[in-house]
C-alpha cells in the first residue's frame, strides 16, 4: 500500500511550481515534507491529496491513478487536514468530527434522520478520545482555543480511517505547547500504524518527531532521509540559502536547527533575527 | 437542561408557535366572525354556510399558502446560506427571486398561450442561483461583497425584466398580476403544488444535510472528506431555484424571510443542518404567517405582506451587516 508522486510536473500558468517530484508515503511513518516559503510544499500536498492533476508524471494509490477514484472512495483512503478550515457556521466539535464518516454514508442513512450508529459511531468516538476532545463534544467550533480547534480538525481526519494522513502545518498559530501536543498525537498514530505526510515550517521540530524529512526547494526534492542526514549545514544553507546552525538536541541527539544570529551580529546588523519561520507568506 | 434537551425543547416551541400563529390567523378577518363559529365551520369541513365559505375558501388558503410560501424560502434561504457560505444570502436579496421573475416572463412573451410561466420562473431562478454561487466563488470575496455582488444581479435582472416589458405591452396584464401575486390570491391547487415541493425539497436537502455541513467549511474541505462537491452543488442550486420559484409563482416577490429564518432556526437549533433546515422551513412559515396577518389587519387597510418582511427583516439585515464589520474590526 502507498501513496507516491512519480516524476510529477505541476504549474500555475507558465510558472512551473514542481519540476519532476518523486516521493512516496509507503510505510506507517511520520514524513516531514520542509522548504522555504514558495517552494511547492502545499502544492505537493494537493497533488497527494487528489485536489489537483499532475502536468505531467502520475499521482498513484496502490499503483493506481488517484484522479480517476471518486471522492467518496479516496475519501476513505486518504485524510487531509488543512491550515486554515474557516466554518461559515458554528458547528459543535461532534458534528464535525462526524463528517469524518460523510464518504460511507449510504443511500439509507440519507434517508432516515438517524444519528451515526455502530462502525461509524464508533469511529467518531475513537477519535474525540484520542485527541481528548470527549469534554468538548457539544462546543461550537467558533469557542474553540487554536489548539482545540487543531485538535477537532485532526479528529475528523481521523474519524475517515483512511491509512493515509496529510496534514498541512497542523501547528501553525500555535504556541509550544500545543505544538508539541499535537506532533506527540501524530507520532502515536505512525507508531499505530498510519502513514503521515506533514507540512511543516519548524525544522526542529520536523527532527525531533519524523521518521523521514524531506526537503523542497525549487519545486525539487533536495533531499528525503532520516533527519540526521537531511538536517545538516551544509544541506540547509544550500536550501535555505541562509547560514544555519545544527547542534544536536539534549535529549537523544536528533538535529535542532537554529539561525546563525551570531553571523548578522557579527556582519554588522547589531540585532539578533530568531524570526527565522515567521515570515508572512 | 442539556444542550440537545434544550434544541429540542426550542424545535417543538417552533412547532408550537406556528401551528398556533396559523390557528390565530384563522380566527382573525374583517368580516369579524366570532372565534366559536370559525372553530365549528373548522371542525365541520365541507360545510356550505357564508362562514365555512369564509374560514374555507378564504382564510384557509391563505394562511395555508403564507405558511407553505414562508416555508419554501425559509428553506431556499438555508440552502443559498450554506452553498455560498453566507449567512446573509437570502432568494430575494441575492437575486434568484427576480430570476424568477424574468424566467417567468421571458416564458410567457415567447409562448403566451401554453402557461410556460412556472417554468420559466424555475429556470431563472436556478440560472440566477448558479450565478451568485459562481460569484461567491471568486477568491478574496467578503461575505458583504457577495452580497452586494448578489443584490447587483437582482437589480441587473429586474432592469432586464423591465426592459422587456416595455418593448412589449401584450402580455402585460397577465405579468403584472403574476408578479403582484400575494397570499390573498392563492387557490387550493398552488398550495397542494407548494406542500408537494416543499416536502420533496425538504426531503431532498435533508438527505444532502451532512454535505451542507461540509460545504460550509470550505468546497476543498469538503471534496477532502468525500463530498462530489461540484454534482452536489449543481444538486442543491437547482432545488433553490426550484423551491423559490413555486414560492414566487405562487405570492409574488417577498424578501427578507429567507435570510430572518435560518438566523432564527441556528439561533434556536445550533448550526448543523439536519436541524437548520427543519427549523427554518418552520420559522419562514411562522415569520410569513405572522406578517401577513399583520398586512391584512391593518386599520389602513391591507397591504403588501412584502412591506411587512421588510420593515421587519430589513432592520434585522442590517444589524447583521453593523454586528459583522464590528467583529472583523475587532
Amino acid at each position: 500500500m502507498s501513496l507516491s508522486l512519480r516524476d510529477v510536473h505541476f504549474g500555475y500558468g507558465p510558472r512551473e511550481v514542481l519540476q519532476g517530484v518523486s516521493l512516496a508515503v509507503d510505510r506507517p511513518e511520520i514524513l516531514a515534507l520542509c522548504g522555504p516559503n514558495g517552494a511547492g510544499k502545499s502544492t505537493l500536498l494537493h497533488l497527494l491529496a487528489g485536489l489537483a492533476q499532475p502536468a505531467a508524471g502520475e499521482v498513484l494509490l496502490d499503483g493506481r491513478p488517484l484522479g480517476k477514484l471518486a471522492p467518496a472512495v479516496r475519501a476513505a483512503r486518504i485524510a487531509v487536514v488543512t491550515q486554515s478550515a474557516e466554518t461559515a457556521f458554528d458547528l459543535p466539535v461532534e458534528d464535525l468530527v462526524s463528517l469524518g464518516r460523510l464518504h460511507r454514508l449510504t443511500l439509507r442513512d440519507r434517508l432516515l434522520l438517524q444519528p451515526l450508529r455502530g462502525e461509524d459511531r464508533a469511529a467518531v468516538e475513537s477519535a474525540l478520545t484520542q485527541l481528548g476532545l470527549e469534554e468538548l463534544r457539544q462546543r461550537p467550533l467558533g469557542q474553540l482555543s487554536g489548539g482545540e480547534r487543531a485538535r477537532a480538525l485532526i479528529a475528523t481526519a481521523l474519524a475517515q480511517e483512511a491509512d493515509h494522513l496529510l496534514l498541512d502545518e497542523p501547528t501553525a498559530h500555535l504556541d509550544p505547547a500545543f505544538r508539541q501536543e499535537i506532533l506527540d498525537v501524530l507520532r502515536a498514530l505512525a507508531e499505530g500504524g498510519k502513514r503521515i505526510l506533514i507540512v511543516l515550517h519548524d525544522l526542529t521540530l520536523a527532527g525531533l518527531y519524523a521518521d523521514r524529512v524531506a526537503l523542497l526547494a525549487g519545486g525539487v526534492l533536495r533531499a528525503v532521509g532520516a533527519p540526521q542526514e537531511v538536517l545538516r549545514e551544509d544541506v540547509l544553507r544550500d536550501v535555505f540559502r541562509t547560514p544555519l546552525r545544527v547542534l544536536p538536541h539534549p535529549d537523544g541527539g536528533r538535529p535542532v536547527v537554529l539561525p546563525s544570529a551570531f553571523a548578522r551580529a557579527v556582519a554588522g546588523t547589531g540585532e539578533s533575527t530568531v524570526d527565522n519561520d515567521r515570515r508572512p507568506r | 437542561m442539556s444542550a440537545s434537551g434544550r434544541r429540542r425543547a426550542a424545535a417543538w416551541a417552533m412547532v408550537a408557535l406556528l401551528l398556533a400563529e396559523m390557528l390565530g390567523a384563522v380566527l382573525i378577518g374583517p368580516t369579524g366572525i366570532s372565534p366559536s363559529r370559525v372553530l365549528t365551520a373548522l371542525a365541520h369541513p365541507g360545510g356550505t354556510s357564508v362562514v365555512a365559505e369564509i374560514v374555507w375558501q378564504i382564510r384557509m388558503p391563505r394562511v395555508l399558502g403564507a405558511a407553505l410560501v414562508g416555508a419554501a424560502l425559509g428553506l431556499a434561504g438555508a440552502i443559498m446560506q450554506a452553498l455560498l457560505r453566507n449567512p446573509l444570502a437570502d432568494p430575494y436579496l441575492i437575486g434568484t427571486s427576480a430570476g424568477a421573475s424574468l424566467g417567468a416572463t421571458v416564458a410567457q412573451m415567447a409562448a403566451p398561450s401554453l402557461g410556460l410561466m412556472p417554468a420559466g420562473a424555475f429556470v431563472g431562478a436556478a440560472g440566477a442561483a448558479v450565478l451568485a454561487s459562481a460569484a461567491s466563488r471568486t477568491r478574496g470575496g467578503g461575505s458583504v461583497t457577495i452580497v452586494l455582488v448578489g443584490y447587483a444581479l437582482s437589480v441587473i435582472l429586474g432592469a432586464l425584466t423591465s426592459l422587456l416589458l416595455t418593448f412589449d405591452h401584450s402580455e402585460l396584464v397577465q405579468i403584472y398580476f403574476w408578479f403582484l401575486g400575494g397570499l390573498g390570491s392563492v387557490t387550493w391547487s398552488q398550495i397542494a403544488l407548494l406542500a408537494a415541493v416543499v416536502a420533496v425539497g425538504l426531503a431532498v436537502a435533508l438527505a444532502y444535510r451532512r454535505e451542507l455541513d461540509a460545504l460550509a467549511l470550505g468546497e476543498r474541505e469538503a471534496n477532502y472528506l468525500g463530498v462530489a462537491v461540484a454534482r452536489t452543488r449543481i444538486l442543491l442550486l437547482l432545488l433553490a431555484g426550484l423551491v423559490t420559484a413555486v414560492a414566487v409563482s405562487a405570492a409574488g416577490l417577498i424578501g427578507f424571510v429567507g435570510l430572518v429564518a435560518p438566523h432564527v432556526a441556528r439561533w434556536a437549533g445550533g448550526a448543523v443542518h439536519g436541524r437548520t433546515l427543519l427549523l427554518s422551513a418552520l420559522g419562514g412559515g411562522g415569520f410569513l404567517v405572522l406578517a401577513d396577518t399583520v398586512a391584512r389587519s391593518l386599520p389602513v387597510g391591507e397591504i403588501p405582506v412584502g412591506i411587512v418582511t421588510a420593515i421587519i427583516g430589513g432592520p434585522f439585515f442590517i444589524w447583521l451587516i453593523v454586528r459583522r464589520e464590528r467583529g472583523m474590526a475587532q
